[in-house]
């Protein structure tokens, strides 16, 4: 076994682990922090594949981000005194396991058959941000779905302050 | 820096929406800010010089053969600047009693928009501008985008009209939400304009979550009222389900190819099915992807495994916001579907596919149609009638490829492209809007009157509005697809390209089911015009200009089924068009 694959199988263990304990933890923060862990290994799994932008920007996103945000709004909200309902966990996990053999499944019958088409892309060198940045301001790249995303960013936080906001006094 | 304009101005149209977005916004919070007169006055007196020189140089630049010229980008500028203008104008004289302020802007801003796209039409139905791929070819100018962008202009206008009318608009603590209201309207239909220009995977994804996104706002709009909140929940869960789906689909589309654009990958699953490279197992895995992406579409256009949503957020809805659903929404997503199966629809596994959406329309239209029967809500039974027209109109997509079986081995194989399919959905599409918006103002001002929109509450409401009432029974009419209105043209022809595709079955689903249909339709006929006889009827403030919005569209109706063969040709060209993918 070499050190990649060692890698691979640590990462894998902690992001499997991240995410039972996120299923089914007792407390609600513990499986938080459980879905760190879940989220941090995929960020793992980037940077063994040499996506070291697309890893930056899930730990900026999805840890330092989303997770916050699920940690104020558990904080914020009333504690629930009810037990989780294990029945519905059970339940819950059922796709998942569904899921994951559907994975396996298509991953043997797809062995070596991703891109027939073509060779994969060779890897990326060293200045990955800077061709994520000239592709995103580049006219002929990405340049129009750059700017549109800024757009609905723009449209949607005012609707969505709206939505949330409280209900306006009558007067005004 | 040429080619930069030349892109700037296939995208004029969105531009102005864009522009017309921020004037709102603008105009929102500056009206909320304290008195500054002086301001508004300087603004106003520069803003109208700087138009009028505008307007001149424009007209000169445009004369001359401008299209790489930087200059040729003044109408988009020159659009912006009269919105400005008027904004200034009507702030400046009406601060107070501006209900219809930030309506009247948006409709501004969609009709110049309206005025860029009708230039950039005639240069692509004149055969100017052959090269229509813009942006590094995130979107495609070509004539499918421009009529369903006319068709999107033309549907936001109607909305904001009716949102003018709009009675929780207007009254209560639902008057404030009218900015954000208004910005999630524009914000869908950019979106929408962006989803059927797109030829790239991504992208698509962007546009459709943009019209997405804002259509979740708008339903749950309506504050205090428990249906509109429900409404917001319900779709926006369902929805992100399905762009869940969606993007799976499209994941495996990029594995399978590793392009985004839709030629690449036509091209490439060309050359492998041609090297005998598709197996059973690549199969099934583009099967997948197909399928999975076709979800998203299908939940847009309320097909029936994905329809849940539709009449829960049809209800909740602020009605102008069910209005764009039905008509706008619809429109954008059958827009690139056409596209998507133009391109996608006999290579791999496109076929099977097709078939299945054979299926899918005959449920969808028998569903909608049975469903629609026992409704006593009037916008409820509307969502299923526009589940129902989702099937008619799915039945033209079908018809798009001639499906072959053979029959030693069983396998099908798409043939050629049949135009007409395409033409057929694009025309019942344009009726659909005509007569749906038409429909849901007739909903407005009726529930204006009652406050309720149960068919109960409207007995008799025709005799007290007879024009209202008379405009009604001809969208009902183009609805069911009687003539001379425009949606007995559009069944017309969608049955017309089933038939030429070989889905005689389908046609007779859908004729039996449009003899369902009147039995509902009649209904709401009956409840107007031979029911109840109460007090006078009292015309709401305004109705003047509604009710002649509702005779316009009315007229169009009837324009349409009388005069089809303008727009027939159109879009027979828009179909040829598609040919050379």
């Amino acid at each position: 076994m070499d050190t990649l694959t060692l890698m691979f199988l640590l990462i894998a263990t902690i992001t499997i682990a991240g995410s039972l304990i996120t299923l089914w933890s007792k407390y609600v923060v513990h499986s938080v922090f459980g879905l760190m862990l879940a989220l941090l290994g995929v960020a793992g799994f980037y940077v063994l594949l040499g996506a070291d932008f697309l890893a930056v920007t899930q730990i900026v996103v999805y840890v330092g981000g989303v997770l916050v945000l699920y940690l104020f709004g558990i904080m914020l909200t009333p504690p629930d005194r009810a037990e989780r309902n294990v029945k519905l966990i059970v339940f819950c996990s059922l796709p998942a396991v569904a899921g994951a053999m559907y994975l396996i499944g298509s991953a043997r019958a797809m062995e070596g058959k991703w891109l027939p088409g073509k060779e994969l892309p060779p890897p990326p060198g060293k200045h990955l941000i800077h061709q994520v940045g000239h592709s995103f301001l580049d006219k002929d790249q990405y340049l129009l779905a750059f700017e549109l995303a800024s757009v609905l960013l723009l449209v949607v936080l005012v609707g969505a302050v709206y939505i949330a906001r409280r209900r306006w006094e009558a007067s005004e | 820096m040429a080619d930069y304009f030349r892109d700037l101005i296939a995208i004029g149209p969105e531009l102005i929406l864009c522009g017309t977005l921020l004037v709102v916004l603008l105009v929102d919070l500056w009206r909320a800010g304290r008195d500054r007169a002086s301001v508004w006055w300087i603004a106003l007196i520069v803003t109208f010089v700087s138009c009028l020189a505008m307007v001149q140089i424009g007209s000169l630049y445009h004369q001359a053969e401008a299209k790489v010229d930087g200059m040729a980008l003044l109408p988009e500028f020159l659009a912006l600047a009269s919105v400005y203008t008027l904004v200034t104008v009507c702030e400046s004289y009406y601060r107070g009693r501006d209900d219809w302020l930030l309506g009247t802007i948006v409709l501004i801003g969609t009709a110049l928009a309206g005025y860029r796209l009708w230039d950039l039409g005639v240069d692509v139905f004149s055969g100017l501008d052959q090269e229509t791929a813009y942006w590094g070819a995130l979107i495609e100018g070509d004539g499918l985008a421009i009529f369903l962008r006319a068709l999107g202009l033309f549907t936001l206008f109607f909305c904001a009209l009716f949102a003018i009318f709009y009675k929780p608009f207007l009254k209560g603590i639902n008057r404030n939400g009218v900015m954000e209201w208004l910005l999630c309207l524009i914000g869908a239909t950019l979106g929408g304009m962006f989803l059927v220009q797109t030829t790239n995977l991504l992208f698509l994804f962007l546009a459709l979550e943009m019209m997405s996104l804002c259509s979740y706002l708008q339903a749950g709009m309506l504050k205090g009222d428990r249906r509109s909140a429900e409404a917001g929940l319900k779709y926006v869960l369902y929805g992100s389900m399905a762009s869940a789906f969606m993007l799976f689909g499209f994941s495996l589309l990029y594995a399978f190819t590793g392009e985004l654009n839709f030629p690449a990958i036509r091209e490439i699953l060309i050359g492998l099915s041609a090297d005998g490279a598709i197996g059973d197992a690549e199969g099934l895995l583009l099967w997948v992807a197909i399928l999975g992406s076709l979800t998203g579409f299908a939940y847009k256009i309320s097909a029936v495994p994905f329809h849940f949503w539709t009449p829960d957020v049809y209800e909740g809805s602020p009605t102008p916001t069910t209005a764009f659903l039905a008509a706008g929404s619809k429109a954008f997503s059958f827009g690139i579907l056409i596209r998507f199966v133009v391109l996608l629809g006999d290579v791999g596994y496109g076929a099977r596919i097709l078939e299945l959406l054979a299926w899918v329309a005959a449920l969808t239209m028998t569903y909608g149609n049975l469903a629609a029967l026992r409704q006593s809500n009037l916008k409820r039974l509307f969502a299923y009638s526009s589940i129902a027209h989702a099937g008619y109109m799915l039945m033209g997509i079908v018809a798009l490829f001639v499906i072959t079986k053979d029959t030693t081995s069983g396998q099908l194989t798409a043939g050629s492209l049949n135009v007409d399919g395409a033409k057929a959905v694009l025309f019942y599409l344009l009726a659909y809007a005509i007569m749906n918006l038409g429909a849901f103002g007739v909903l407005i001002f009726l529930a204006n009157r009652t406050g309720s929109e149960e068919i109960a509450d409207i007995h008799g409401m025709g005799w007290k509005a007879p024009m209202v009432g008379g405009t009604m029974i001809v969208f009902l009419l183009s609805l069911t697809g009687v003539p001379p209105t425009a949606g007995f043209f559009g069944k017309y022809y969608l049955f017309v390209a089933a038939i030429q595709s070989g889905y005689g079955w389908l046609v007779v689903v859908a004729g039996l089911n449009t003899v369902i249909s009147l039995v509902y339709y009649f209904r709401i006929a009956k409840a107007l015009f031979l029911r109840g006889e109460e007090e006078a009827f009292v015309e709401i403030q305004g109705g003047k200009v509604f009710s002649l919005a509702l005779l316009f569209l009315a007229l169009l109706t009837i324009y349409f089924g009388i005069f089809a063969g303008g727009a027939t040709e159109l879009l027979q060209e828009v179909g040829t068009s598609l040919q050379s993918r």
